[in-house]
């Protein structure tokens, strides 16, 4: 407007009239539009919220690494843990004697720095290092190994993993109450920075059995004592407060069923290579809901729905993590059933299953489809014998072993677990009926029932896994021994066990591998069991994570981790 | 309907015209009502489609094309398929056919036990009704979906056992309308009429009472059915239902849940299906109560 000229303006054309006239609404019906008002300012309020930093953002800043962590962990006390959560927490909290190179799993020092093996094979010498400490500053000595190994193997504490001290002499006597005397088990602490371990037979994969396995990690005696007994549990030593640790991150809260805060621990003998300051692990019970909670910036490492993944794999998405693991996925075969005492039959099942094409419709990104029964990736260990897709053959040993077309074949039941691989089973019943003209019922349980069952030996053919409790190809093999507490399938057969005898006690690694690879291809022959996949583990992993060491035990070390902006 | 007894006063005798059964009066008023006609017919198509469907349909609900996959709803697929390449449409209809036999078979248990259990424990009164309505309550007061698989743990899992078991947790609350209904009836004049000519017990309840209680039961039996199928729903989303590979929709749903992100189309038909077969059935159900309670209806 031209200052010269004189205000002429008609009312309504002065300036805030308009305004007063568009407001004119909310002044007559104040109370109809003042919830429109805010609920439209809230609206536009919306944009600048998404741009307020999220929990992500925070923990670039602070390093600071929030981790979804599935559900609530059950307990922290390393003896006793048994579930997945706990397994996630506990290796930030302690440490053993040794750690794993993520990529091939092979010992690196933990908290001994060097060891040295008898050239028989049957004592192992740990020489720990003198700056390692407790998170309240005490020195962690050998002594404190001692303890710890005789509460972990005490028999009132009931520890399910002493089977991983069985190598050592006297040690499954001691764990079953048969020895009382700890100073005649094959450990021993000549001074407080070494450690000797004796053993009953060589054992080559020792060392895979102590390194990052929680059962072997020490814990700090003082705090055992004051809160009870050596072998007592639920004592509520592992309460944030009162946790005293040996790893690089110390336990400065636990809200149950909300979050677990670990702070970098300054006593950490490898402190200065510790890069995350805190890290929040966060109990979320539902994968959905995981999965949503880092969409939503709350979290940088999360769990994920296998179904999603598969399709984040076809969108070749950066945050999908996929790690093969150390485990294997089989149906057990009830070899005591008149059916399936016959191996032909059991080999015409495995042959039917065309698995390639199976997992790749029922779960790309987490079914790797099994050749055999031991994982690749296993230390010192290739396949020899390959177990492959033949129909045809199936379908003549079938006629063979006489059930021609399937015609007159019994309808055995194929047990599964709810909530399970539902989906798997039925592709496997369809490959079944089609190829083979068997039919089989599939039999949904309730988990611990499926698994019940399996125990009692009680069902025909049962979905079943394993994982490897350490890097040796002994860790599956040793499960269909004659008379073996995990042998579902009862199959007792005399060649399997020589072969298996033989591998226990061969000194040269390729004699041993020799033997464990004659082992498998004789379990495929004789097929007890069907093999099926590989499960992988997947993880959401947001691009501000780096170094974050994926490996096949899905045991994660967190040293090494550090935040940068993507 | 051979003893209509007489409704209202003003029945005013018109001897000329010809007058309307109660059924033909019931039946003019459902027309009048556009939702319950709504509620009729597409339950009719949804019924036939299911009956009919999966016969003409070239795919077997069963079948698998493992090389297909999950694909969106195509020419050769309408619905699309699942991740083993099953044809949807055919698993619905398929479905569909238990999750309707599912809520018709244990309706109709529930049906015959709550009826007879009510009207006798209404028309003997005393000690009898006392002792019957509270091992009613008791029942109630069991958590039900526990009591379900219980017996299903106990009996092992078959499709018809699905039915009773269902059918044996639901009749509760049909016993206690019936119960109601036959207190206040029993106290009614044509009662004692037909009581002081002579007639026996089970005469008067089966003959008298019941047919005077036929709109409360049809109304009630038309909301058991949905809630029948949400609970066989439920069943199958626990595993306790039906077996793979055949479908229901509650196992449809329950697959298509996990998958909405990647595959849609595995959830929103059978949930567009499911609901739509519920409103129908409710619609159904209201327009039938409209039409049936004669002491409601205006003319």
């Amino acid at each position: 407007m031209l200052p010269t000229r004189p205000p002429a303006v008609r009312p309504s054309d002065r300036p805030g009239s308009r305004l007063r006239g568009l407001l004119r609404l909310s002044t007559r019906r104040k109370t109809a539009a003042l919830p429109l008002l805010a609920a439209l300012s809230g609206f536009l309020a919306l944009p600048s919220c998404a741009k307020r930093e999220t929990a992500v953002d925070v923990g670039l800043r602070t390093a600071t690494l929030e981790i979804g962590n599935t559900g609530e962990p059950g307990e922290l006390d390393p003896h006793i843990i048994n579930s997945a959560p706990d397994y996630q927490v506990v290796p930030a909290l302690f440490e053993g004697l040794l750690n794993f190179e993520p990529a091939t799993l092979a010992p690196t020092p933990g908290v001994a720095e060097r060891w040295t093996i008898s050239p028989d094979g049957l004592t192992y010498t740990f020489h720990l290092r003198p700056n390692a400490k407790w998170s309240n500053g005490d020195a962690c000595t050998a002594a404190d190994f001692l303890y710890s190994f005789r509460r972990a193997l005490s028999p009132a504490l009931g520890s399910q993993y002493t089977l991983l001290f069985h190598p050592v002499r006297g040690a499954a006597d001691y764990a079953s109450g048969k020895l009382t005397d700890f100073t005649a088990v094959g450990f021993a602490a000549p001074d407080p920075l070494t450690l000797v371990l004796t053993l009953a037979h060589p054992t080559p994969y020792l060392l895979g059995m102590i390194a990052g396995n929680p059962v072997w990690f020490p814990v700090h005696r003082a705090t055992i004592e004051r809160h009870g007994t050596i072998d007592q549990r639920g004592t509520g030593w592992t309460r944030a407060g009162h946790l005293v640790g040996n790893g690089a991150f110390l336990l400065t809260d636990w809200r149950p069923n909300q979050v677990i805060v670990a702070e970098k621990s300054p006593h950490y003998w490898d402190a200065a290579r510790v890069r995350l300051q805190t890290l929040r692990f966060h109990a979320i019970d539902s994968l959905d809901a995981e999965e949503r909670s880092f969409r939503a910036g709350q979290l940088h490492v999360a769990h994920l729905p296998p179904a999603k993944a598969t399709a984040l794999l076809a969108a070749k998405s950066p945050l999908l993590q996929i790690t093969p693991g150390l485990n294997s996925a089989f149906i057990n075969v009830n070899t005591t059933r008149p059916a399936l005492h016959d191996a032909r039959i059991r080999r015409a099942l495995a042959l039917a299953l065309d698995l390639p094409r199976i997992a790749a419709s029922v779960n790309s990104a987490r079914m790797l489809p099994a050749d055999g029964i031991i994982p690749p990736g296993m230390a010192g260990y290739t396949r020899a014998a390959r177990l492959a897709s033949d129909p045809a053959t199936a379908r003549t040993l079938l006629a063979a072993a006489g059930f021609p077309g399937g015609a007159g074949f019994p309808k055995l039941e194929l047990s599964t677990a709810t909530g399970g691989a539902h989906e798997l089973a039925q592709a496997i019943q369809h490959s079944w009926r089609t190829e083979l003209g068997v039919q089989i019922a599939i039999v949904n349980r309730e988990s611990r029932t499926h698994w019940d069952q399996m125990h009692a030996k009680n069902y025909d053919l049962a979905l079943a896994g394993w994982n490897a409790d350490y890097p040796d190809a002994s860790t599956f093999l040793d499960l269909w021994k004659s008379g073996g507490g995990w042998n579902f399938s009862q199959w007792n057969d005399a060649r399997y066990d020589a072969l298996l005898a033989l591998a226990a006690t061969a000194l040269d690694p390729a004699a041993r591998l020799a033997h464990l690879q004659a082992g498998e291809a004789r379990l495929l022959e004789e097929m007890p069991v069907i093999p099926l996949s590989f499960d992988r583990f997947l993880r959401l992993v947001h691009p501000s994570v780096r170094g974050w060491p994926a490996n096949s035990t899905d045991r994660p070390d967190y040293r090494p981790i550090w935040l940068a902006a993507p | 309907m051979t003893s209509a007894p007489p409704t209202s006063p003003a029945a005013v005798p018109e001897p000329v015209e010809q007058g309307n059964s109660l059924w033909h009066d019931a039946w003019l008023r459902l027309r009048k009502n556009k939702l319950a006609t709504f509620g009729l017919v597409s339950l009719s198509v949804i019924a036939v489609a299911c009956l009919l469907g999966p016969l003409l349909s070239p795919y077997g609900y069963e079948e698998q094309n493992l090389d297909l996959g999950a694909s969106a709803p195509s020419a050769a697929h309408w619905l699309g398929t699942d991740t083993l390449g099953r044809d949807l449409l055919v698993r619905l209809l398929a479905g569909g056919r238990i999750s309707l036999a599912v809520g018709l078979a244990a309706t109709f248990v529930a049906l015959t036990i709550g009826v007879v259990y009510g009207a006798v424990a209404g028309f003997f009164g005393g000690k009898l009704d006392a002792v019957m309505m509270r091992s009613v309550d008791i029942m109630y007061s069991m958590p039900f979906p526990i009591f379900v698989i219980l017996l299903m743990v106990l009996f092992g899992r078959n499709i018809i056992l699905l039915f009773v078991a269902i059918g044996a947790v639901e009749w509760l609350t049909m016993a206690r309308i019936v119960r109601g209904q036959v207190l206040s009836i029993k106290k009614m004049e044509f009662i004692e009429a037909a009581r002081s000519l002579g007639l026996g017990r089970r005469r008067i309840i089966f003959r008298h009472i019941l047919p005077n209680m036929l709109g409360p039961i049809i109304v009630y039996t038309t909301l058991t059915i949905p809630g029948v199928m949400l609970l066989e729903a439920f069943l199958s989303f626990l595993g306790l239902g039906v077996q793979p590979p055949m479908s229901s929709w509650g196992v449809l749903i329950k697959d298509g849940a996990e998958k909405m992100e990647e595959f849609p189309w595995l959830l929103i038909f059978p949930g567009t299906m499911f609901s739509l077969t519920l409103f129908s059935l409710n619609f159904l159900g209201d327009g039938l109560r409209d039409a049936l309670d004669v002491r409601s209806s205006k003319d």
